[in-house]
């Protein structure tokens, strides 16, 4: 039994070429992380869309006027 | 022997190849360093983790697909998507492979370029595009469309340099003509920082908060870019096939050597910091992209140039690309945090140009088929700022801003990127000091 490779004889490592375990499974692989990349783009745009909603809905009129002043007095409160 | 000889080779580009990357990264420390210190306190952490994101996701996307295009599409209009190019995700040489050496190293030169290329974009638009449209421009710019430049313009059967005799040895086009086309793209429809207009259109500097580091991130570049230098090179080819001749050559296979690199560098680099100095009286940030942008300029003909040829082009390179930033920025208020457009976009565009000048009638390939000229270095210019830069990002940008995901609320800009985020580390260590203060006082 092995995922890969069974000999690092010289006769052996003369004819391997991949190196990895489960030979095969390219393709999966690379359907699996396409999935994954694309569905982080989608959660880091929600993300942070959420994320500034909730930010703008603290920073708003004398709030922010404080703000831009230099004046210490607002602390930011978690939704 | 032949063999022996063969596995030298082999061996020496190998390691050539894979010394090019760790120096390379660092123009992209080089990048952040620069970037976070020119932005203002408020954005600077900000400005990090969208410099820093995009890392993973152009690596991602050119092991999906961006090394593929580098391969696939050198004729025109769309290559020969059909054959097999070793480069896809699944291929056996996209990994570990006994019987290929090297893929993973070129690939990985090619990704360091990526990087930077979007890295160029990434300080145009700090302190208000939203990260999330940001992470999608730097896969358009560094996966697809600076690929498509490089296959079409970077290749010794790419049909720019095929049919029109392009040449741009260390990419004053093919890296940074476009990537300052593509930021140009991004802010025009990104608009302005809030205050950088007075109400009758007056420029006003946003300075950055830390001018000092600001200049040191561009030294770092500097270095990194000796890697980039020569990771642009084949360092050693048996140039006539019977082993008479071994030479360095340009990725175009055409011979040059290390020494007149050296040379052109640091005379261009030379020129550049000079013609900033002068042009700026002194001012310390235009200095260092004075000698940025003088290497730019440079950098389509380093490969033949004279030191003093790199000198003196860098030094003109300089002066327009200065002159351009500032014109610009008042008659179409375009606020480039960094200057990108113009040490980037216009020196690289400009020397491009000159290339064509200045070599007129060089063989662009080693076979003689084809030789450098005006003309196709000009066409080559408007193909990298225009059709492959400024047109992409600028539809995408466009489809963003309708969407509503490509600038922060203006809340946020006036507050800070990083406010939200200081208050709350701010009240952590309130938290912990009073706490403190509570033990000492039982």
């Amino acid at each position: 039994m092995s995922t890969g490779v069974e000999s690092w004889s010289a006769e052996a490592v003369v004819k391997i070429d991949a190196l990895y375990p489960f030979v095969g499974t390219e393709v999966i692989m690379t359907v699996i992380a396409v999935v994954i990349w694309i569905v982080w783009h989608i959660w880091q745009l929600k993300f942070e869309s959420k994320t500034i909603d909730e930010q703008v809905s603290q920073l708003q009129g004398e709030t922010l006027k404080k703000i831009v002043a230099g004046e210490e007095d607002f602390r930011w409160k978690a939704v | 022997m032949g063999n022996q000889l063969d596995a030298l080779v082999t061996v020496f580009t190998e390691f050539y190849y894979w010394v090019t990357i760790p120096l390379m990264f660092l123009i992209h420390i080089g990048f952040c360093l620069y970037e976070v210190s020119v932005s203002r306190h408020k954005n600077h952490m900000h400005t990090l983790m969208k410099n820093a994101m995009l890392i993973p996701v152009v690596t991602l996307s050119f092991f999906f697909f961006g090394f593929w295009i580098y391969f696939a599409l050198p004729q025109w209009p769309l290559g020969d998507i059909a054959s097999g190019t070793g480069a896809l995700p699944w291929d056996l040489t996209m990994g570990s492979n006994y019987q290929d050496h090297i893929m993973g190293v070129f690939w990985a030169a090619f990704l360091l370029f990526a990087w930077t290329a979007a890295s160029i974009v990434s300080g145009a638009v700090i302190e208000r595009i939203r990260t999330g449209a940001f992470l999608i421009l730097a896969v358009l710019v560094g996966s697809i469309t600076w690929v498509i430049d490089a296959a079409w313009g970077w290749s010794p059967t790419g049909w720019m340099v095929t049919e029109l005799g392009y040449h741009d040895a260390y990419a004053s086009g093919v890296i940074h003509g476009i990537c300052g086309g593509a930021a140009l793209g991004i802010l025009v429809h990104l608009g302005p920082r809030i205050g950088k207009f007075a109400p009758d259109g007056t420029p006003r500097n946003i300075n950055p908060h830390n001018p000092w580091f600001a200049v040191i991130g561009l030294f770092i570049i500097y270095a990194g870019f000796w890697g980039f230098y020569a990771a642009c090179n084949v360092p050693i080819l048996d140039f006539t096939g019977d082993g008479s001749v071994f030479t360095a050559t340009t990725i175009y296979l055409t011979p040059t050597t290390l020494s007149t690199i050296t040379f052109n560098f640091l005379l261009s680099l030379a020129g550049g910091l000079l013609a900033g100095y002068t042009l700026s009286k002194g001012d310390a940030y235009w200095t260092f992209s004075g000698g940025l942008a003088g290497i730019i300029a440079a950098s389509a003909g380093n490969d033949l140039y004279h030191p003093l040829q790199a000198f003196f082009i860098a030094i003109v390179g300089v002066w327009i690309a200065y002159r351009m930033h500032f014109w610009v920025e008042r008659k179409f208020k375009i606020d480039d945090a960094v200057g990108a457009v113009a040490v980037h976009g216009y020196a690289g565009s400009f020397g491009v140009i000159i290339c064509g000048f200045m070599l007129w009638g060089y063989p662009s390939l080693a076979d003689g088929s084809v030789t450098i000229n005006p003309l196709g270095q000009i066409i080559g210019a408007i193909i990298m700022f225009v059709v492959l830069g400024f047109i992409p990002t600028y539809i995408v940008a466009g489809i963003l801003k309708a969407m509503g995901v490509l600038r922060i609320p203006r809340e946020l800009e006036l507050a800070g990127l990083d406010y939200i985020e200081e208050q709350t580390l701010d009240a952590d260590s309130k938290e912990i000091k009073d706490a403190e203060l509570a033990e000492v006082n039982n």
